[in-house]
């Protein structure tokens, strides 16, 4: 069976030709397993994923069926280019990092560290490694594995995301290192060296000491974090129906049926074999969102026996297109809820209408959807929210949270919600110090809340003199921010050049997936004002 | 204005089968005359009466359905006329049927209140048409529903500008549309909400209030519940202050006329115990141009002044500049870099701000307050009526208005509305 392109993002629902003429251009299953060890080289024929539009016919069914067969095959064979590359490794939760079970492979270098003689890796780091993987190897399952660890190993980040994001990309560049406790570094790297090789590090926040991390300078990494003896008995390990199923428009994350019982968290469960314990799937559901009181299902609309709400459907229900509790069979109506002069109204079936709306939601999203912000999440999400049956209820509790963040805000800021007034009134100004020492309490308390800080040293690798223990002087320090967030003021920038003695000082702007790098070459900071 | 046929003018006849619908729009300077025959029909909710004849003015669109069948009568020249099977009323009848359940439910005393429904949609879906039908519905069955109107542009009840609240006790009349027996109207004084949203939302969180407390002392106007039309603008913005009205009127039921998009993010951004339900809109409804959008609120701010078909005689008389207090909500934009620090912009825009006649007053509509003086609370005071000043003479200290009373004033505080009215016809 043929197809046309062997994309992470290939639509399976469109891979097939409608002329079947065309199909002699496209490249099989076994052109792609041939080609597979020649990097950097395309599969020959490359039309692109959209060639066709189905027809909804047997035939064509058919034949998706057994392509999805050949290519879930495809994907599910092992990709690395040599076995000794895989390295065991274990989710240790209490520790809160990775622990090699096995000798790592070169990217020991720049990466992990020994403490009681046992080898971590931080989660930053592994989740690197499995991101280079499905990056360079372009499978969308090393990505599915990704997007499971990535929960799992959240709580235990240092980082961000968006440093995250930062790190991983500038992991691939150049050398660099994070700030990790100093209870980690007592073996492989001492503070006082690094301290003495750079004076900023000394001054980087009272608990956090850097340890190094370079970039391998091979083509690519070659290493992958596996849980078992390869990544591909990980694979088929899991149930074929729900693992390897292939993947729809809809993207619905949910894990299978397991051993482990499904309200287990994550942080309890250890090791990577969860790698396929609770799997990340493309169908089915175990905790779809909440969608509220059942009120359309089963051919009535009922409020849920949870709760009760004020609506009462339980004979005439709300019709509804939606895709949510949708409601086309409309049942009869009787004569007595209907105004004078209407006849009584018999049971139909209005699904025709689904069509017609269809066709303007396509248009509709399409035109609009460039006109949103990121999305927001859904309230009902939230436990409490789903537990209030009432608009009263529902008000109560966001009075109280208002409340709340009132009392944090007021926490964080002494002024918060106070009314605006002049630092300085004519009648009361006897000196321009004055408003000048009012204005010294902002600065602190500015100074206090500032989040900009130094997230990153990179190391040129030209040196070849790096070393873990000892890193040196970096070649610059890297502050990662949003690209929406507002420009460091000029204390930030002070603040953070007091630190870079000798070294550069680079912001990252991360923007989506675009990140954008930001450096002064050359200025003058202003002197203090001494009052 | 009589509704006799002439002679010469052509005439169609049309047999509807049940559940069919005739779709009409009427052509410039072409009134058209309608009438039944035979069976029952009737128009957005509202029966018509057998060999009456009803007029349709210039540029008006209608459909009239049939739930038994008829014969029906159109004379004159009609710019588009059809007869329709597809048409979404039994999903509408449903929606009706379902909010009736819930009124009598309340009735029995198993709820407190009756249904409080909200229909929302980008513009030129029917809206106002499924508010209108849905209010007569429930009027034809004897119920007293509040009708809410907060589209400040092409509002049904008062002229634009402003935001009512009707309690309807009997079908809208097909030529004339809602009985205006006693409004509640509160002044916005521009035709998109855009314009001022604060304002805009604090006379909805206002118009809930009220609605509120008249259920609390009118246990009839609590269980008929109220059904509150809105704008057509549903993004950024628009889209917040729905959500607003629909916690501020703590709403049961949101109808989403034709936009998914807008059904999804309203079930994600509201409790679950609101029922969100998306409908088709009507194969008939007429996108409206903006030209078509301007003269409509011309006619209706004309049809306040000089009555449906030129019935009332409005009064011009002078007003000296000392005899009444003329003020705007929302003070002019200051750039941030000129505000003191912490204070933002948001807040002047529920300032009232003094205005000085000049000739720019000339053609603006003024909305006479019912606050005392600028030390009530005049952003949430209810209106009195509408003057529209045709002339000021500054040397004189003089305004001359268009009043649809004469002299003098209920109240002497006026509002300024950025909606000016040119009175050519």
């Amino acid at each position: 069976m043929r197809f046309f392109a062997y994309t992470p993002s290939l639509s399976f629902g469109s891979i097939f030709p409608h002329d079947p003429c065309v199909s002699f251009h496209a490249v099989s299953a076994e052109d792609l397993r041939a080609a597979r060890h020649r990097c950097q080289r395309l599969p020959p024929y490359s039309y692109g994923q959209k060639d066709f539009l189905p027809d909804g016919s047997k035939t064509q069914a058919e034949r998706l069926s057994c392509c999805r067969k050949e290519l879930w095959d495809l994907l599910a064979e092992e990709r690395v280019e040599r076995l000794g590359n895989l390295v065991q490794a274990e989710w240790n939760s209490e520790l809160g990092k990775v622990e090699l079970k096995s000798n790592p492979g070169k990217f020991w270098h720049t990466m992990g560290h020994t403490e009681h003689g046992v080898k971590y890796l931080f989660p930053e780091e592994a989740l690197y490694l499995l991101e280079c993987v499905s990056t360079s190897r372009t499978l969308f399952i090393y990505l599915f594995i990704w997007l499971f660890a990535f929960p799992l190993l959240c709580p235990h980040l240092l980082y961000s995301r968006l440093s995250l994001q930062v790190y991983a990309h500038l992991k691939r560049l150049i050398t660099l290192r994070h700030p990790v406790t100093t209870e980690v570094c007592q073996e492989d790297s001492k503070p006082a060296d690094t301290n003495s090789t750079f004076d900023g590090a000394a001054n980087f926040g009272d608990t956090l000491t850097p340890i190094p991390i370079i970039l391998p300078s091979a083509a690519g990494p070659l290493e992958i974090l596996g849980a078992s003896n390869d990544l591909g008995a990980a694979l088929r390990t899991a149930p074929q129906s729900t693992c390897l199923s292939p993947p729809t428009s809809d993207l619905i994350v949910s894990d299978l049926p397991s051993s482990k019982p499904l309200s287990q968290s994550p942080r309890q469960s250890r090791g990577f074999v969860t790698l396929c314990d609770p799997v990340f799937v493309l169908e089915g559901t175990r905790a779809p969102p909440y969608e509220g009181p059942d009120f359309g299902k089963g051919g009535g609309n009922k409020c849920h026996n949870q709760s009760p709400c004020h609506c009462n459907f339980d004979k005439i229900p709300f019709p509804n297109l939606g895709r949510h509790r949708r409601q086309t069979f409309l049942p009869n109506l009787d004569a007595s809820v209907l105004p004078p002069n209407i006849p009584a109204i018999r049971e139909s079936d209005q699904s025709r209408w689904i069509a017609k709306l269809d066709t303007k939601r396509k248009q509709t999203w399409h035109e609009d959807s460039m006109d949103y912000g990121p999305p927001n999440r859904n309230v009902n999400n939230d436990e409490d929210v789903r537990k209030c049956i009432s608009w009263a209820q529902y008000k109560t509790l966001h009075a109280r949270r208002m409340v709340a963040n009132e009392a944090k805000q007021k926490e964080l800021d002494p002024w918060h919600g106070d009314e605006v007034q002049p630092l300085s009134r004519p009648e009361t100004g006897r000196s321009t110090g004055i408003p000048y020492c009012r204005m010294s309490v902002w600065g602190h308390r500015l100074d206090e809340d500032n989040h900009v800080h130094i997230t990153f040293d990179i190391y040129t690798s030209s040196t070849g003199e790096f070393r873990k223990s000892q890193p040196r002087t970096p070649y610059a320090r890297v502050c990662v921010c949003r690209f929406s967030s507002p420009v460091p003021t000029l204390r930030d920038i002070k603040r953070l050049s007091g630190k870079c003695a000798g070294s550069r000082l680079l912001f990252a702007a991360v923007d989506g997936a675009d990140i954008s790098f930001f450096s002064f070459q050359d200025f003058k900071l202003p002197l203090d004002v001494n009052i | 204005m009589s509704n006799a046929l002439q002679a010469g003018e052509a005439v169609q006849k049309f047999k509807l089968e049940k559940e069919m619908e005739l779709r009409f729009e009427v052509e410039p300077r072409q009134p058209l005359l309608l009438e039944l025959l035979c069976g029952f029909a009737e128009v957005f909710g509202t029966e018509l009466t057998r060999n009456k004849r009803y007029r349709f003015d210039t540029g008006a669109k209608a459909a009239v359905f049939t739930w038994h069948g008829c014969e029906l009568q159109l004379t004159g020249r009609a710019d588009v006329s059809y007869t329709a099977r597809e048409t979404p009323m039994l999903f509408y009848l449903n929606v009706h049927a379902a909010l009736e359940q819930m009124r009598r439910t309340a009735s029995r005393g198993d709820e407190d209140r009756g249904p409080r429904a909200m229909v929302v949609g980008p513009t030129d879906v029917g809206k106002s048409t499924l508010v209108r039908l849905l209010c007569g519905y429930a009027a034809r069955l004897g119920r007293r529903v509040t009708l809410v109107e907060m589209d400040v542009g092409q509002g049904a009840v008062s002229p634009p500008g402003t935001l009512a609240m009707l309690s309807v006790e009997r079908p809208a009349d097909v030529e004339e549309g809602f009985s205006l027996q006693a409004p509640l109207v509160y002044h916005f004084g521009s035709t998109t909400p855009g314009s001022n949203i604060k304002l805009y939302n604090k006379v909805v969180s206002r118009l809930a209030d009220v609605f509120n407390r008249r259920c609390e002392l009118n246990r009839r106007a609590a269980v008929s519940g109220c059904i509150i039309n809105t704008t057509g603008w549903v993004r950024g913005a628009g889209y917040h202050a729905l959500i607003h009205a629909a916690t501020a009127f703590e709403v049961d039921v949101i109808i989403v006329l034709d936009q998914e998009r807008l059904f999804t993010e309203l079930r994600r951004d509201l409790p679950h115990f609101v029922n969100i339900v998306l409908l088709p809109k009507s194969g008939g409804v007429a996108a409206r141009s903006k030209e078509f959008r301007r003269e409509s609120r011309d006619d209706a701010i004309r049809q306040y002044f000089y009555g449906f078909r030129g019935a009332f005689f409005p009064h011009a008389f002078d007003l000296r500049f000392t005899d009444v207090k003329i003020y705007k909500i929302g003070a002019p934009a200051i750039p941030a870099s000129c505000l003191p620090l912490g204070m933002s912009q948001e807040e002047n825009q529920l300032k009232v701000v003094p205005i000085t006649p000049g000739r720019d007053l000339v053609h603006h509509v003024l909305s006479v307050s019912m606050a005392n003086g600028p030390q009530d609370n005049v952003v949430e005071a209810n209106v009195a009526g509408f003057v529209v000043v045709t002339a000021v003479d500054s040397d004189r200290g003089l305004l001359t208005v268009l009043s649809p009373a004469p002299r003098p004033l209920p109240q002497t505080l006026l509002l300024v509305m950025d909606i000016r009215f040119v009175d050519l016809k």
